[in-house]
């Protein structure tokens, strides 16, 4: 009755009819269909065939061309492991590839070569590649795509530890490139001479991103990379010459990393940099590993009028840096990670989490318990959190739940999404005491109604049902929990299987290393 | 300063020029012109919704210009509306299409994203026929056809 009523009226005109102008229709499914969860989209070509013709092209767009699909020749008791190991992963069939291939334009490609030679013809419109191979169809692949393509990523393939990828003549290769914007290379060695022609690429680029990996020249340019907004620097090995460190290379940096193993970073000349007024765009700032002094970290922190966001684990960030961020950052600063920072102790953590009212993300050691429990914390805008918790036995006793104080701080933090509770102990000090019951005041918590992620490895809790059931009454939104809920294994497990049947799209992981390598794999 | 815009049916629109810039299409026509008293003509958009879209302008005048992270990943772009936006949107379906529409026309981003992220939180968890519901739209697929849709996109589902 309701298509009789619906077909008397003229129907309405919505953006998923294909129309005069496909063009403008055709973004707007794209833009519409990235809104949507996997489930919702795939409801969705089901509809109509008008919504499947808008929408199909959309579930192509960003695509995973995967190592190893099942083979029919595989051996039975390898087809046994396949048929019983958990998540067999599905593949389209070969003529939805073909057909499909052609709305391919973010491609992540891990090594399946055989089906990249037959897809080869109809992979023209890429903006996006990311590969583990530098083999001659990727270098093909390239070449369809000069005017399109905006990022490339070449990396060695991070579920092979210690993987490389090998790479020849790159520079000469994307000369042509007219749209190309971003490079990142990742466990790569890279054996080009072409200075002059990796410079001349560098001329159009926004991001550059050398990780881990090896190069025998280094870009050259006279005129500097005027376009560089990003430059990362981690752990890769440029050849030193007369040539300026790259940084002075880039008076437009917005954002730059310098992590160890990428050599001592100048520190002087970066100063100099900085103190010549070269900083100002800088906003972000990552030199965890760099082993900066203390004094030269206040220092840049000083210099950096646009300083929003400030990596430095693994550093010497203490009471100087600390003091810089408060007195003239502290209403700018959103982004602060300074784990593993042995001068950096929980009562100067305080001082950072009391003074810095716009902070959005930030990990540090440790925080006293004892601070957190005068409940004095103005970031309360936090939406990621990860700190350890120290000195829980010398918390006052109370009459109401034993760790009131330490969850009525937390549940300030009402936009948090990801938390990462730890809890310092040494042997004075005995035992882990967070527990995370209800009865300790974990129920004060009911706050964090937009939490998505917990991860409580450092902790020890002892969750019985009771509390799981608050979790999934007021903990909605969790997608990832990291850490055992209950010491007993098996309790454990029985744990885990009763949330996710209660909490749609959970996971669960023992370790935040079993998490990181699930996450990699896809 | 301001600038004068014309819909499809002939309205004019007196708007503060600083507004109308939220409007990249209309930005770079003023841009390509300079300094011109000419009304600028929007022949695909009525007046009806050109009122909702200045409306949604102004409120977000001083709003940071967005610029998309270069190496934006669709999947990580969040679903949350802010209040006044979701308040914005409570229109009928035509009305709120149309205003994805124009967003995209004129470009402006920003509106664009609320009216798909909208569309998305309604039909959000739903099965085709309730999708179909929702938006009055007939099945003209075939059982089969639409078991061999749900089929062959399986794959999809592990994405």
């Amino acid at each position: 009755m309701n298509s009789q009523h619906h077909n008397n009226r003229h129907p309405p005109q919505h953006v998923f009819i294909p129309s005069d102008e496909p063009l403008d229709h055709r973004a707007v499914a794209l833009r519409f269909s990235q809104s949507l969860d996997r489930p919702t989209l795939l409801a969705c070509l089901r509809v109509s065939r008008s919504w499947f013709a808008a929408l199909e092209p959309c579930l192509w767009h960003s695509f995973t061309l995967l190592r190893d699909p099942p083979s029919l020749a595989t051996p039975h008791h390898l087809q046994h492991q396949q048929n019983t190991a958990p998540h067999p992963r599905r593949y389209p069939t070969l003529g939805s590839l073909h057909r499909n291939a052609r709305h391919i334009a973010r491609l992540r490609y891990f090594g399946e070569r055989p089906l990249l030679e037959t897809l080869l013809p109809n992979l023209n419109q890429l903006e996006y590649l990311e590969s583990t191979r530098y083999t001659d169809s990727i270098k093909q692949l390239l070449q369809q795509n000069t005017a399109t393509l905006h990022t490339i990523i070449l990396k060695g393939d991070p579920l092979i530890p210690g993987d490389t990828i090998l790479i020849d003549r790159l520079w000469f290769h994307l000369l042509d490139f007219s749209a190309l914007r971003v490079v990142e290379l990742n466990s790569a060695i890279v054996s080009d001479y072409e200075g002059l022609k990796f410079g001349l690429i560098c001329h159009k680029l926004t991001r550059l991103a050398l990780i881990d990996s090896k190069f025998i020249e280094r870009p050259k340019s006279e005129e500097g990379f005027q376009q560089l907004k990003t430059l990362v620097l981690d752990r890769s090995f440029l050849p030193k010459g007369d040539d300026p460190p790259l940084f002075e290379l880039c008076p437009a940096l917005e954002d730059f990393t310098w992590k160890s193993r990428s050599g001592k970073l100048p520190i002087f000349k970066f100063l100099v940099f900085l103190n010549a007024g070269r900083g100002q765009a800088l906003s972000g700032l990552d030199l965890s590993g760099s082993q900066i002094a203390d004094s030269d970290l206040a220092s840049i922190i000083r210099l950096l009028p646009g300083l929003t966001r400030f990596h430095a684990s693994n550093s010497q960030f203490g009471l100087d840096a600390t003091r810089a961020i408060v007195e003239v950052r502290q209403h700018q600063i959103q982004e602060l990670v300074i784990l593993q920072c042995p001068n950096f102790g929980p009562t100067v953590a305080q001082e950072i989490l009391r003074s810095c009212t716009r902070l959005r993300v930030f990990s540090a050691p440790a925080v006293n318990a004892v601070d957190m429990a005068q409940l004095r914390w103005t970031c309360t805008g936090l939406e990621e959190l990860d700190v350890c918790i120290a000195g829980t036995r010398r918390l006052p006793r109370t009459q109401g739940p034993r760790h009131e104080s330490i969850y009525s701080q937390i549940a300030v933090l009402s936009n948090l999404r990801v938390l990462r509770l730890g809890e310092v102990t040494d042997m004075e000090e005995g035992p882990f005491l967070l527990d995370l019951k209800v009865h300790s005041g974990l129920s004060l918590l009911s706050t964090l109604t937009l939490l998505e992620i917990f991860v409580c490895e450092r902790l020890k809790p002892v969750m019985e049902f009771y509390d799981l059931q608050w979790v999934i009454q007021h903990w909605r939104g969790l997608r990832r929990l990291v850490g055992s809920v209950h010491p007993n294994v098996e309790q454990r497990d029985l744990s885990n299987e009763f949330l996710k049947s209660q909490l749609p799209g959970l996971e669960t992981f023992s370790t935040q290393i079993e998490c990181s390598l699930a996450l990699a794999e896809r | 300063m301001t600038v004068i815009l014309v819909s499809s049916d002939n309205q004019d629109f007196k708007v503060d020029k600083e507004v109308a810039e939220r409007s990249i299409l209309i930005k770079n026509m003023l841009e390509d012109v300079g300094e011109s008293d000419s009304p600028i003509p929007l022949p695909n958009v009525t007046a009806a919704v050109l009122t909702k879209v200045i409306e949604y302008c102004e409120h977000h005048r001083n709003d940071p210009v967005q610029v998309p992270e270069e190496t934006d990943d669709p999947r990580k772009r969040s679903n949350d509306i802010e209040e006044w936006d979701m308040k914005f949107m409570q229109v009928d379906q035509e009305m709120l299409f149309e205003i994805i529409l124009a967003a995209n026309y004129l470009d402006i981003k920003p509106l664009l994203d609320v009216g798909c992220k909208t569309v998305a939180n309604i039909i959000k968890g739903k099965t085709p026929e309730e999708i179909r519901k929702a938006f009055n739209i007939v099945n003209d697929f075939t059982p089969e056809e639409e078991a061999q849709i749900k089929k062959e996109n399986e794959w999809a589902e592990d994405r």
